[in-house]
């Protein structure tokens, strides 16, 4: 071991490997909570909380930090409408809370060295090298939010839902932020700056259709949101903020932006001394957007091409029962946002050296504006990060159930209390501009080595004794 | 009715105070340690300075550091495979967001700061006696020198700091070239050459003389060098160390003769760290130079033969330098027979496979290209490769970083130091050092110190030159005949303002794209993105 103190807790750092490693990694969470509610009646509610939070994570002087939530309600419906035969429930709601995130690796307050591998001949002589920057000023990121919404039930609660308005302030954004290579470091962790979030979130169940033989449920929920950076690190002169490009964050879009060069098609044969002129390139290649209109392909070309915020996400089920019979269909969408696909670069190079994605590539014969000419010594053709950026949108069926429930006489003539068959099936379906495959995965880049998710039938019985 | 009640009053308090200590916040890193608790011991220190070697194993014996200085010359040019061929190609991707030049400046200034954090700290340093602490300062000042001369040969003017970046730095400076020379390397190796002693413990430790031959090659290079000054360091590496020319050329790339007396300084790999994958890096020169063989009748990849990346192919200009019937150093340098490995019909597992027997005429003055015509191929059971079949996947290869001691045929980390001085670089150096001071007769001297032994036995007074023959081109020649592969070239040509001639006139693929502005390289996009304010681009990139 290196170093006497660390014991046992990082037996990789030997200067024999075994396949052996080990790690320690403490930190603490200190908080104190109080709530109050009261209410009125049961009409006016009224809820106070406040928590002291502290944390190991962050600087000395900035471990600690006052979360306060307010929130009123009124179940309005006594007081305007006491008659009122439509509805059973309506209450309006109101709440202002905060919520702090420490959510960084411990330690960044001190700057954690790395092993360097070197040696004397065979003689191991590991050393340990700055790695981690210390940030003595890491401090609580604080997410302050207003919402107002409304609850509402209606003909005997046939009709129930909610609808919710918020606006979500976050100031000191712990963000791992890009340095510049000159520092010796790649990246530190640091309050970055504040972003603001508007949202909306809708959800409604009806049970549209209720008769003994026949019935029809449905249960909706949509959501938007629209976050936007307002603040950063970076100021000009008169202290207004600044684009930080080398971390893709901009004023007025949201944090995890795709900025890139834009693809505009294919330099076709005729265009040959304009390829050459605007980009140093060749008929074949691909054509990248002058977005600057400055005739000729620069940095300043980049742009924001999109984000993985979805203009609206939500799900909807439909569940109906007929006799015996029920049917359940859960249908999630996620519509407008972008997705990267290393996959088509990976798997779409034009080399042609292993397994190829079936796209209509560019030859003198056949001028494509879709992929650029096939080459089998190139690994990756010219600017084809170009060819990553999707249309994320997508509409799913995530399950679909069919059941059949026995009477129960005939589950007790099998000496059961009840019995069920059904059939379910996950992930049928999907529509989307990306079809190579199911693009919820979870995550904004799928790349080569990402598993589709899979389709998966079940046959069941459920027997209760 | 309006009945306001108390119905419920619920107070709710919860507290947990796990620990009544008040440190209970504080961080305590058991399983691993920072700089500002380590690096103010002894021993720390002793491991910042390894670490300063450490980070240069990431460029010397990567494909990044042979990319970066073998093709795009007029002695290699590119093979079929890699991403990385813009370095050869000079085209419209040699540009600011390739991967290459980002990598290469994230490795230069990260063992910058590593070299910065020793000698800023180093003067806190109680628990070390003042001798110890002065060879390892002058060990890491040396370092520092050879990443800041690497960046100002890449990039021109560059950032510059001496001292260790502490809390969010994003700013940058752009300081000249002869700036960079005159306030951090010249000192730094005149630093080094003043303290190292001339013999170290311990195997890879820069010693004296090491400082001297980069402090020479920097004078050579640095607009304030002097050529005198540089003849005058090599000949201190030359005479005072006991360094002395292996007998037998073929005998530098024996695997088991790496430590040797040609050897001035390697960057050090370890057999069992590369084998047991703790070392990412190791010395992977074994890849790039190699021709696809195991896709040839009677072959399949081995450990024996390497496994072929194909990335880099000599130029035809390459293999005209050397003078076969007298100059053994192709035929040492290159392999001609790969014997079956996989049964064929007709042939058997060690019979000869695939003969490549190289360019013009052969040691004993048979040209054989004129000799393998398609009937005398067609005679024989082996593939025979003549010179107008070499393509981006057939070719001569080269087997100096051969090495069959890997554990298995797919490993990619090679055991071999990587040599970035060695005693015959030191006579070419000293050399060009004399010529460009006027003394062609000595340089003439030295170039025949090299030729000889590169001789075949017999022939060492038929490759001797005269004081008429020399030129900087003669030099560089010289150079590419004894250190082709060595991951000098790309540096040579620059210093000699030759780049842009020699690969215009040998490079078919570099020929039509490069321009002046390529003897630098663009400035990282981000390095220009991340940086506060304007970062400028080289020269003539626009991309």
């Amino acid at each position: 071991m290196p170093y006497s103190f660390q014991l046992w807790y990082n037996i990789g750092t030997a200067e024999v490997k075994g396949n052996l490693s080990s790690g320690l990694t403490e930190w603490q969470l200190q908080s104190y909570m109080g709530r109050v509610n009261y209410n009125i009646d049961g009409k006016y509610l009224f809820q106070a909380s406040l928590r002291a939070d502290g944390s190991s994570r962050l600087a000395e002087g900035n471990k600690w930090a006052y979360f306060p939530g307010v929130s009123l309600g009124w179940r309005m419906l006594e007081d305007i409408s006491p008659d009122n035969a439509t509805f059973d429930e309506l209450k309006l709601r109101a709440s202002y809370g905060e919520v702090g995130n420490t959510a960084i690796s411990p330690y960044q307050t001190q700057g954690a060295l790395a092993r360097a591998i070197y040696a004397w001949n065979e003689t191991p002589a590991f050393g340990y090298r700055l790695n981690d920057i210390p940030n003595p000023d890491l401090g609580w990121e604080i997410s302050k939010t207003i919402d107002v919404g409304f609850d509402y039930s209606l003909l005997e609660g046939r009709i129930s839902g909610a609808f919710d308005v918020y606006v979500t302030n976050t100031t000191d954004l712990l963000l791992a932020r890009n340095l510049p290579y000159t520092s010796g470091y790649t990246s530190v962790f640091q309050n970055v700056g504040a972003t603001k979030t508007n949202g909306v979130e809708f959800n409604v169940n009806a049970a549209i259709i209720e008769s003994d033989k026949f019935s029809w449920d449905v249960n909706l929920n949509v959501s938007g949101y629209n976050e936007k950076i307002v603040e950063l690190a970076l100021k000009d002169a008169n202290g207004n903020p600044l684009d930080d490009t080398g971390n893709n964050w901009f004023i007025g879009q949201p944090i995890r932006v795709f900025f890139d060069y834009t693809k505009a098609g294919i330099w076709q044969l005729n265009e040959a001394a304009q390829a050459a002129a605007v980009q140093g390139t060749d008929p074949g290649q691909i054509k990248l957007a002058d977005i600057n209109g400055h005739g000729q392909i620069t940095p300043a070309d980049r742009s924001v091409l999109g984000s993985d915020v979805p203009d609206y996400f939500g799900g909807i089920t439909n569940t109906f029962t007929y006799g015996n019979f029920d049917l359940s269909a859960f249908f999630y969408f996620r519509q407008g946002h972008m997705i990267r696909s290393s996959f088509h670069q990976g798997n779409a190079n034009g080399q042609f050296r292993y397994n190829h994605l079936d796209v209509d590539y560019w030859t003198p014969t056949n001028p494509t504006n879709d992929y650029p000419r096939p080459n089998f010594t190139q690994e990756r053709p010219e600017n084809g990060s170009t060819l990553e950026y999707f249309d994320g949108s997508y509409v799913k069926l995530r399950n679909v159930t069919l059941g059949y429930n026995f009477d129960s006489s005939t589950a007790s003539k099998l000496g059961m209390t009840n019995l069920r068959a059904y059939v379910q099936g996950q992930n049928l379906w999907f529509s989307s501009e990306y079809d190579t495959f199911d693009p919820e995965i979870g995550e904004a880049t799928l790349g080569s080595g990402t598993t589709p998710s899979s389709s998966l039938w079940a046959f069941g019985i459920r027997a209760g004794f | 009715m309006k009945k306001y009640t108390y119905k419920s009053i619920l107070v709710l308090l919860g507290i947990s105070v796990l620990l009544s200590c008040e440190n209970y916040l504080d961080e305590n890193n058991i399983a691993d340690v920072s700089a500002g608790s380590y690096y103010t011991t002894s021993q720390g220190l002793e491991d910042a300075v390894k670490a300063t070697y450490g980070i240069i194993k990431e460029f010397y014996g990567t494909e990044l550091g042979f990319s970066m200085n073998v093709f795009g010359t007029d002695t290699y040019t590119n093979g079929a495979h890699g991403s990385h061929k813009y370095l050869n190609w000079y085209n419209n991707q040699h540009n600011s967001s390739a991967r290459y030049f980002r990598d290469t400046w994230r490795i230069m200034y990260r063992g910058i700061n590593q070299a910065n954090a020793v000698i800023n700290r180093a003067e806190t340093i109680e628990d070390m006696d003042q001798a110890t602490l002065n060879t390892r300062l002058a060990e890491v000042r040396f370092l520092r020198a050879l990443y800041y001369f690497n960046l100002v040969r890449y990039y021109g003017d560059v950032h510059l700091s001496l001292e260790e970046t502490e809390g969010v730095e994003t700013e940058a400076n752009r300081t000249s070239v002869q700036e960079v020379y005159g306030q951090a390397i010249i000192p730094d190796l005149e630093f080094a050459v003043s303290n190292l002693p001339a013999t170290q413990s311990e195997y890879g430790r820069a010693t004296k003389a090491v400082a001297e031959f980069l402090f020479a090659k920097v004078h050579l290079t640095a607009p304030q060098g002097s050529a005198a000054q540089a003849a005058f360091l090599m000949t201190n590496v030359i005479n005072n160390y006991g360094f002395s020319l292996l007998d037998d050329w073929s005998d530098l790339w024996d695997i088991n003769n790496e430590e040797n007396s040609e050897v001035v300084w390697t960057i050090i790999n370890s057999k069992q760290q590369v084998d047991e994958g703790l070392d990412r890096y190791g010395h992977r020169g074994h890849l790039y130079f190699l021709f696809e063989y195991d896709k040839r009748p009677g072959m399949t990849r081995d450990t024996e033969n390497g496994r072929p990346w194909k990335r880099f192919r000599p130029t035809d200009h390459l293999l005209s330098l050397w003078d076969r019937t007298k100059d053994a150093r192709y035929d040492k340098g290159y392999k001609h027979v790969w014997y079956a490995n996989k049964p064929v019909p007709g042939q058997q597992v060690g019979d000869t496979a695939l003969y490549i027997p190289g360019p013009g005429l052969d040691r004993s003055g048979v040209n054989q290209d004129a000799k393998w015509t398609q009937a005398e191929k067609d005679a024989v059971i082996y593939q025979v490769y003549t010179t107008d079949e070499y393509n981006q996947v057939i070719f001569p290869s080269l087997n100096k970083w051969i090495d069959n001691t890997r554990p298995n045929r797919q490993h990619t980390q090679g055991q071999r130091d990587f040599i970035l001085m060695r005693l015959a670089d030191a006579y070419l150096i000293r050399a060009e050092a004399n010529f460009k001071q006027g003394n062609a007769a000595q340089a003439a001297e030295d170039l025949n110190i090299v030729r000889r032994r590169g001789a075949w036995d017999g022939e060492e007074g038929a490759m001797e030159i005269t004081a008429a023959d020399v030129s900087i081109d003669f030099i560089l020649d010289e150079r590419a005949r004894e250190l082709v592969g060595e991951g000098h070239r790309w540096f040579d040509l620059v210093r000699n303002n030759k780049l842009v001639e020699r690969v215009k006139a040998h490079n078919l693929d570099a020929m039509d794209n490069i321009q002046s502005h390529h003897v630098l390289r663009p400035i990282p996009l981000d390095q220009i993105d991340r940086t506060e304010g304007d970062y400028p681009q080289n020269p003539g990139y626009t991309q």
